[in-house]
């Protein structure tokens, strides 16, 4: 959790691609995809430093290796990136503390009333669930 | 691989030394002379670290005809002396004992189990401790250094970007720099960083930075490149590594780190007016406003910690040009410590007594040669002769009426070298620093230019002359009451000696050499009295 480092735009889009391919991608296919879909063309360096970045922030990983290129997967999915996403921010911000975090979105008159009453709602739901 | 260590324990102490003197210049220093004066005297440690100029300064100022190999410092003999186990004491004949020292048991090569002899034993691994102290140092900062810039080098993207390299290249040729460097962005470093030596990149964080801000970054990082400070931070690494067990290294590499970058900051703000330095001051606040690389220690970076840019802001706004007088100033610290580095190696060569370490070995092995001869040709009548010259073909035989006893010996005796009474090894038992191995010197080594006269310490005849592979050119003569004196490593002999000569005190008997196991012209006196070699010390009292 530490380690956690936020992805950039471009990653976020690489990834996004990643998490709707199914499958173990390659470069290669990932710039097909991207000039395809995006209409943008990468150099095959470029790409291959974006993957390695991806694989040092731990969000991705090299499950094998077809011929010379490396075959990627993601370590995590899309929600459990956003939940350490958020968790991180909540320490950064907030010192990890909910409760400031709640505070100054009612105190700034961001919470409407009815946020609030969802929020009471999932708390008890949450609540007798335990 | 011992005189390696030895060099390296001599360099490290001259650069504790330094370190210290220019610690305590500081806060002189600081107040008058440039970080750039600063940086380059910490380049000079750093070279006093790693080339031992005390053995080329030892060599030039020693006026004592060496006997070791190339004039390196003897430091295992003063540590030998200063723990050995049995030895009389190195004196020159000036001082002499008035009582010999007969102790047959000297004799003996013992091995006492006493703590100075563990000390030894360890000792004796000192050197292999500091080389693999080398390899482990090595090891941990170079596999640190190399995973991170591996990783570095993975994830970083090569720049498009024509503005940005436009900018570069600008700030180039502004500087009239040649070389190529490539630059490339990365978003896991926090700040511009420059690495490689030999295909040199320059790296910046991926963050938006103004034409201003990248040409203010730009001009730094290129005076690192100019100036060639990758090399420097290389070269204090290999001398932090030589002198890994030095604490004073370690400080060295801390400051040259410091000084490399305010001494940088110095040379960027050098043309610039008080706004310009204003907003150069600003841009490393904002560039720095991220956490700080751990492994910033390899490259030149602009990151340090808050006390750090705190006192490069200040510093920086607070350059001046050097006055006439500062200038004179800087040098004259600068040569003087220059002086001292050097004198203090030099001096440190010189010290310390020089050896026949091989010769110790070698004289072990001659203990049988030495039979006196009971020729009776020494044990007759005592005529004195008048003439002192080369007792030719003077076959008669000189005795001397009185009984032999210590008395008689004492205060007798000529020292058989004139001119050179410095004793280089003594007689008795001690560690050989190279051979680890307890050795046995039977008499004493006097060093002397080759060809110097070898004198007969007494009245005597001529038992022997000959030459075998340990001791090369020898004699020895018969002296009253059972006493042989014996003189070996001759370069030659006097001419037309032979044995049964009959030869008076002071009569030239041979020539000194290097003759059989001997590194270096010297001397070897034995003294046997019945059959057993004593410390020839014992009988060259204050006259002689």
């Amino acid at each position: 959790m530490n380690n956690f480092q936020k992805l950039s735009e471009t990653e976020m889009e690489v990834m996004e691609i990643i998490w709707a391919t199914d499958h173990p991608i390659t470069s290669s296919e990932l710039l097909e995809i991207f000039a395809r879909d995006k209409g943008r063309k990468w150099k095959g360096q470029t790409m291959a430093t974006f993957l390695a970045r991806l694989v040092e922030k731990g969000v991705l990983i090299i499950t094998g290796q077809q011929g010379r290129t490396n075959i990627y997967e993601p370590c995590m999915s899309l929600e459990q990136y956003r939940s350490q996403e958020a968790k991180n921010l909540l320490e950064t911000l907030y010192k990890g503390s909910v409760k400031n975090f709640l505070v100054t979105l009612y105190d700034g008159n961001d919470l409407t009333v009815e946020e609030i009453a969802e929020l009471k709602q999932w708390f008890s739901q949450k609540e007798a669930k335990k | 691989m011992n005189t390696m260590f030895i060099a390296v324990l001599l360099m490290s102490a001259t650069g504790i030394l330094l370190v210290l003197c220019l610690a305590l210049l500081r806060p002189l220093t600081t107040k008058t002379l440039t970080a750039t004066w600063h940086y380059r005297m910490y380049i000079l440690v750093v070279l006093f670290l790693l080339v031992p100029v005390g053995i080329v300064g030892g060599n030039l100022f020693s006026n004592i005809p060496t006997t070791t190999n190339q004039g390196l410092p003897n430091v295992p003999v003063i540590l030998n002396d200063m723990i050995t186990v049995q030895q009389t004491d190195i004196l020159p004949p000036q001082t002499g004992q008035a009582l010999p020292q007969i102790d047959s048991t000297a004799l003996m090569p013992t091995v006492p189990v006493t703590t100075a002899f563990i000390l030894k034993t360890v000792l004796s691994f000192l050197p292999l401790i500091w080389l693999v102290g080398v390899f482990v140092f090595i090891i941990l900062y170079g596999i640190q250094f190399v995973r991170f810039r591996r990783k570095l080098m993975r994830t970083s993207l090569q720049i498009d970007d024509t503005r940005t390299l436009l900018a570069l290249k600008n700030s180039m040729t502004e500087m009239g720099i040649k070389g190529k460097l490539q630059v490339l962005s990365n978003d896991i470093i926090k700040t511009p960083m420059l690495v490689g030596l030999f295909k040199t990149f320059l790296i910046l964080p991926e963050v938006e930075m103004s034409e201003r801000e990248l040409k203010v970054i730009f001009k730094h990082e290129l005076i690192h490149f100019k100036r060639c400070d990758l090399w420097v931070k290389s070269l204090t690494f290999v001398a932090n590594a030589i002198h890994w067990f030095n604490p004073a290294a370690y400080r060295l590499t801390k400051n040259i780190d410091t000084f490399c970058e305010l001494s940088c900051d110095e040379q960027v703000v050098s043309d610039m007016n008080m706004e310009e330095r204003q907003f150069y001051g600003e841009t490393i606040l904002n560039v720095l406003c991220r956490v700080v690389n751990q492994h910033s220690g390899m490259y030149a970076t602009l990151a340090e910690s808050k006390k750090g840019i705190e006192r490069r802001l200040t510093h920086m706004m607070n350059v001046k040009n050097t006055s006439k007088k500062i200038v004179i100033i800087s040098f004259v610290i600068a040569a003087i410590l220059c002086l001292i580095g050097f004198a203090m190696a030099s001096f440190m060569n010189t010290i310390g007594e020089d050896t026949d370490l091989n010769d110790n070995l070698g004289e072990y092995s001659i203990n049988g040669i030495n039979e006196p001869n009971q020729d009776d040709t020494i044990r007759d009548s005592d005529v004195m002769q008048e003439s002192t010259t080369n007792p030719q073909d003077e076959k008669s035989s000189v005795s001397k009426s009185n009984t032999p006893n210590d008395s008689n010996i004492v205060g007798k005796y000529l020292w058989p070298v004139t001119g050179y009474d410095r004793v280089s090894a003594a007689y008795g038992t001690r560690m050989h620093p190279i051979k680890k191995e307890m050795v046995f010197n039977n008499g004493i080594d006097i060093p002397a230019p080759e060809g110097t006269s070898v004198l007969a310490t007494d009245k005597g005849t001529v038992d022997k002359i000959g030459d075998n592979e340990t001791d090369g050119n020898y004699v020895i003569l018969n002296h009253d009451g059972g006493i042989q004196t014996f003189y070996s490593k001759l370069f030659g002999f006097a001419e037309g000696l032979a044995v049964g000569d009959t030869v008076q005190q002071g009569d030239v008997i041979g020539y000194v050499g290097a003759t059989g196991y001997a590194t270096g012209p010297h001397l070897h006196f034995g003294l046997i009295i019945d059959d057993e070699y004593i410390d020839p010390m014992s009988v060259f009292t204050q006259d002689n």
